[in-house]
């Protein structure tokens, strides 16, 4: 127990050492797209208004009074685009990479596949290594976030002059963004956002798996099974945001926990199954 | 004993194993010979557990192969299957971790006999080198049966000549190897015990002294027989 | 003993090869390479120098055993007989088989035994006037 204990963590270590470039490198292009995104709607929005004061020849404080000041939230909404692209991003990267952490070992020029598969300890050891270097992967994006909200408002305090400032609190910022769903300040709603996509990964890290034991059927079939429990939990969510539902919101979040529960269950269920017997290299 | 019994093997509609059977004794080097596309390859990694059985059953030393086994069991591919952006320190790093029982005592003697350098990226080794790494990795585990598949494939000359005194050692002492060639040249003296393959099926399968002393034949001459007749 | 300068074998393929090993130890013995009474190498050391399968060695070993060209008392290594009766059959053994091989492709070309006789005398006579200069000094 011990020892597969160990392996477990030497294995998620070699994953994550595996793909640190890749991070990396997202991490820097993500910040680069919403922190210079900001500094250039910002040093925009200035020349505006220092253009503005100097047609009316007021002082900054009056300027202030008449028009409200600028706040951080006015300055990322115009922003939105630009932060949905690097979100966007993250969220290509991640599922691809939640692909490519099985399909490198297998068609890189190693075929790394052979040793990993030939490790004296249990094979599902592998796939709880790579779930949790994917998980390792998308909380690393998840904190980064919230040190490049950091970024901008510091990035804010610096360019804006004090006053044409609106304070607000971390929490505040991050509320009132449409950054909330990928930062949920709740933790039902962390739980939510955080389980739908751990279920989405173990459903491709199943279907990669029924792909390489059974290839073009087992493809086939791992993409209509993702397919269906994609769709029935998507069809939940819309369901407890609209009010003429059939059921109380109550009883669809039960629902969906439900499906999210038997979703997952089946999923690790069966890619321990076909680890054990059903794998190919 | 790795003990093969009538395994079968259908991939895309082609018959790939129809039916073999054979043994591999401890202490003996058994070879298993065939041309390309034989099913050579596929005999051994479905011994490994790396591709599922159609039919049949396969026994090491009694028991079915799982986990556990590959502890008792070492496969040398034909190629090296190590991330090429490791460095061969890395590799006997991944080695000592994660396989009880690694031998570094031995890894070092081999890697110092096969003249090879920690420092190198495995990426960039040539064939042949990456071959004596790949011997390092899978002959320095302290296990009872050790399979190497085309060992001397694509590889130069003095390679061969340093790969085959592998055989002439103690390492291979008390172990059943099991190798798989299809031009058995380099080690027609070294072998115990020969396997015939042809299209999924065991064609002949005899003892390598027992066939010059009671025939008169070297195993060039019955594979002769069995590929040309 | 130099065992790294252990004379090499040039295997044929038809033949067993722990016999092609036990002959070639008669040829040493018969040479006198190997001495009456010298430790034989171990069979490990044997396989690696001789490269061959460390079990062929031990075949060869012990058929050598059973011809009584090495004996084995107790734990200590094997050595090379010193009983002379086996060492002298050793030679005519060699000597009997490769006259053997001799007469036998001769035979074809239908010579006199007297011609043959002759001209054995005369090779044999100028193959040892060349071997010994070589023997002693160095090379010119």
């Amino acid at each position: 127990m011990k020892t597969n204990l160990i392996a477990l963590l030497k294995l998620a270590d070699l994953e994550i050492r595996r793909f640190r470039g890749i991070l990396l490198g997202l991490m820097a292009l993500v910040a680069l797209i919403q922190l210079g995104g900001l500094s250039m709607v910002t040093r925009t929005r200035l020349s505006q208004i220092e253009s503005q004061i100097e047609r009316s020849g007021m002082t900054l404080a009056e300027f202030k009074l008449q028009n409200s000041g600028l706040s951080l939230l006015e300055l990322l909404g115009e922003l939105d685009g630009v932060t949905g692209v690097a979100i966007a991003c993250c969220i290509v990267v991640v599922a691809a990479y939640t692909l490519i952490i099985w399909y490198r070992d297998w068609f890189g020029r190693a075929s790394f596949a052979y040793r990993l598969l030939m490790l004296p300890h249990p094979r599902f050891l592998l796939y709880l290594s790579k779930l949790a270097a994917i998980l390792t992967f998308v909380f690393s994006l998840f904190a980064w976030q919230i040190v490049i909200v950091a970024g901008q408002m510091l990035l804010y305090h610096v360019q804006i002059p004090h006053q044409l400032r609106i304070e607000r609190t971390f929490i505040d910022t991050i509320r009132s963004t449409d950054l909330v769903i990928f930062i949920p300040v709740r933790l039902t709603e962390f739980l939510l956002v955080y389980g739908l996509g751990l279920v989405i990964v173990l459903l491709l890290f199943t279907t990669a798996l029924l792909e390489r034991s059974y290839r073009l059927k087992g493809l086939l079939g791992g993409l209509a099974l993702s397919a269906a429990a994609f769709v029935l939990l998507v069809w939940l969510w819309a369901g407890a945001e609209d009010r003429g539902s059939f059921l109380y919101p109550t009883e669809l979040l039960a629902l969906f926990i439900g499906v999210l529960l038997v979703s997952a269950a089946a999923a690790l269920w069966l890619g321990w199954r076909l680890l054990r017997g059903k794998v190919s290299v | 004993m790795i003990e093969v019994s009538d395994i079968r093997k259908k991939y895309r509609r082609k018959q790939v194993l129809g039916g073999v059977s054979f043994q591999a004794q401890k202490g003996q080097i058994t070879s298993l010979i065939g041309l390309n596309g034989a099913g050579k390859s596929t005999v051994l990694k479905a011994i490994m557990g790396l591709t599922p059985i159609d039919g049949g059953s396969i026994r090491i030393g009694g028991q079915a192969i799982s986990p556990a086994a590959y502890n008792t069991i070492a496969f040398i591919p034909d190629r090296l299957t190590m991330p090429g952006s490791m460095r061969l320190r890395d590799g006997l790093q991944f080695m000592a971790d994660f396989y009880p029982r690694w031998n570094p005592a031995r890894a070092e003697d081999l890697m110092s006999f096969f003249r090879l350098e920690r420092g190198e990226k495995i990426g960039r080794l040539s064939k042949g080198t990456a071959m004596k790494f790949n011997l390092v990795l899978g002959m320095a585990q302290d296990v009872d049966y050790v399979l190497m598949d085309e060992p001397f494939s694509g590889i130069d000359l003095f390679s061969r000549e340093l790969i085959a005194e592998v055989f002439t050692s103690q390492l291979v002492e008390d172990r059943g190897v099991l190798i798989t060639t299809h031009e058995i040249g380099d080690i027609e003296h070294l072998i115990d015990h020969a396997v015939l393959l042809d299209q999924g099926r065991v064609v002949r399968d005899f003892d390598c002294e027992q066939m010059r002393e009671e025939h008169g034949k070297s195993v060039i001459d019955v594979m002769r027989e069995v590929y040309r007749g | 003993m130099g065992i790294d300068e252990w004379p090499e074998l040039a295997m044929n393929s038809r033949d067993p090869v722990y016999l092609q090993v036990v002959r070639h130890f008669k040829e040493l013995i018969a040479t006198g390479w190997l001495e009456a009474g010298q430790h034989v190498p171990s069979r490990r050391e044997l396989a690696a120098r001789m490269k061959i399968n460390p079990n062929t060695a031990q075949k060869a070993y012990k058929e050598m055993e059973e011809q009584q060209l090495i004996v084995t008392e107790g734990n200590s290594p094997s050595r090379i007989t010193s009983d002379a009766a086996t060492l002298r059959s050793i030679r005519s053994e060699l000597l009997g088989e490769a006259v053997q091989a001799f007469v036998e492709s001769v035979r074809r070309l239908d010579a006199p035994v007297e011609e043959l006789v002759e001209l054995v005398r005369e090779k044999y006579g100028r193959g040892e006037a060349a071997a010994e200069p070589s023997e002693g000094g160095p090379l010119p």
